[in-house]
């Protein structure tokens, strides 16, 4: 029973590690694709690459903090499909993996901020306009609790290891 | 640890190899090892009645509580 529900869960673990290798090619794609301005089969691909330098620079930091962050769920996954369901290298990339989901998810809502106030020139009273985009907020709440996840995981890598001392 | 593991008397006893007790019983000849050493946290309590059931003893004659001298001040 129990090597039948460890067989699915690295099944599970590989076929997901394919997904999110398929989703950051997908990302990848697009992102190329929107910076070289390339039509993709009949649909013209744009992202925000073609708004102000700092519009710019801000679109490209958050989609390199995602793919870190999917890099570190590739290679949780990974090893989870290899058999170390609770293995520490697991925890630790778990880790990673929030930790680079909530770095995107913070610069995302603290760099247009920033780039206001830098682009404002030194003369006179200005109106700085702050959105706060829900979305941004909900990504922080996910990324919170996936740092508990990251907790109770090595919990329970602790009691499997506790596990294995008794016969 | 105040628990003794007694098994290797049993075995001695009952004239039973331990790799043909681990096979008996479905664990590793490793994990038997590591049970007669008492270098395990604990013995399931199924492992622990597929012993008594093919050595044919109680679990009192396996297990011994010998109180250390930290243990009882």
């Amino acid at each position: 029973m129990s090597n039948l529900s460890d067989d699915a869960i690295r099944r599970s673990a590989h076929r997901l590690r394919i997904l999110v290798f398929a989703a950051m090619a997908m990302i990848a794609v697009v992102v190329v694709a929107a910076g070289l301005n390339v039509q993709l089969a009949h649909a013209h691909v744009e992202y925000r690459l073609h708004g102000t330098p700092y519009e710019q620079l801000i679109a490209a930091g958050s989609v390199a903090l995602l793919l870190i962050a999917l890099f570190h769920l590739t290679r949780m996954l990974g090893l989870i499909a290899a058999g170390q369901t609770f293995g520490v290298k697991v925890v630790r990339h778990f880790r990673g993996f929030a930790s680079w989901l909530l770095a995107m998810a913070l610069f995302e809502f603290a760099a247009p901020i920033l780039a206001t106030f830098v682009a404002l020139r030194p003369s006179g009273p200005h109106l700085v306009r702050l959105n706060i985009d829900l979305r941004d907020a909900l990504t922080v709440a996910i990324t919170l609790l996936l740092f508990l996840l990251a907790r109770l995981l090595e919990r329970a890598r602790r009691l499997d290891d506790e596990m294995r001392e008794f016969v | 640890m105040p628990i003794v593991v007694r098994l290797d008397v049993m075995l001695a006893l009952r004239k039973v190899r331990s790799k043909d007790l681990a096979a008996a019983i479905g664990i590793t000849e490793a994990n038997l090892s590591l049970l007669k050493s008492g270098k395990v946290k604990g013995v399931r309590f199924a492992t622990l009645e597929a012993i008594c059931k093919e050595l044919d003893c109680q679990p009192g004659d396996i297990l011994d509580y010998e109180p250390d001298e930290t243990t009882n001040r």
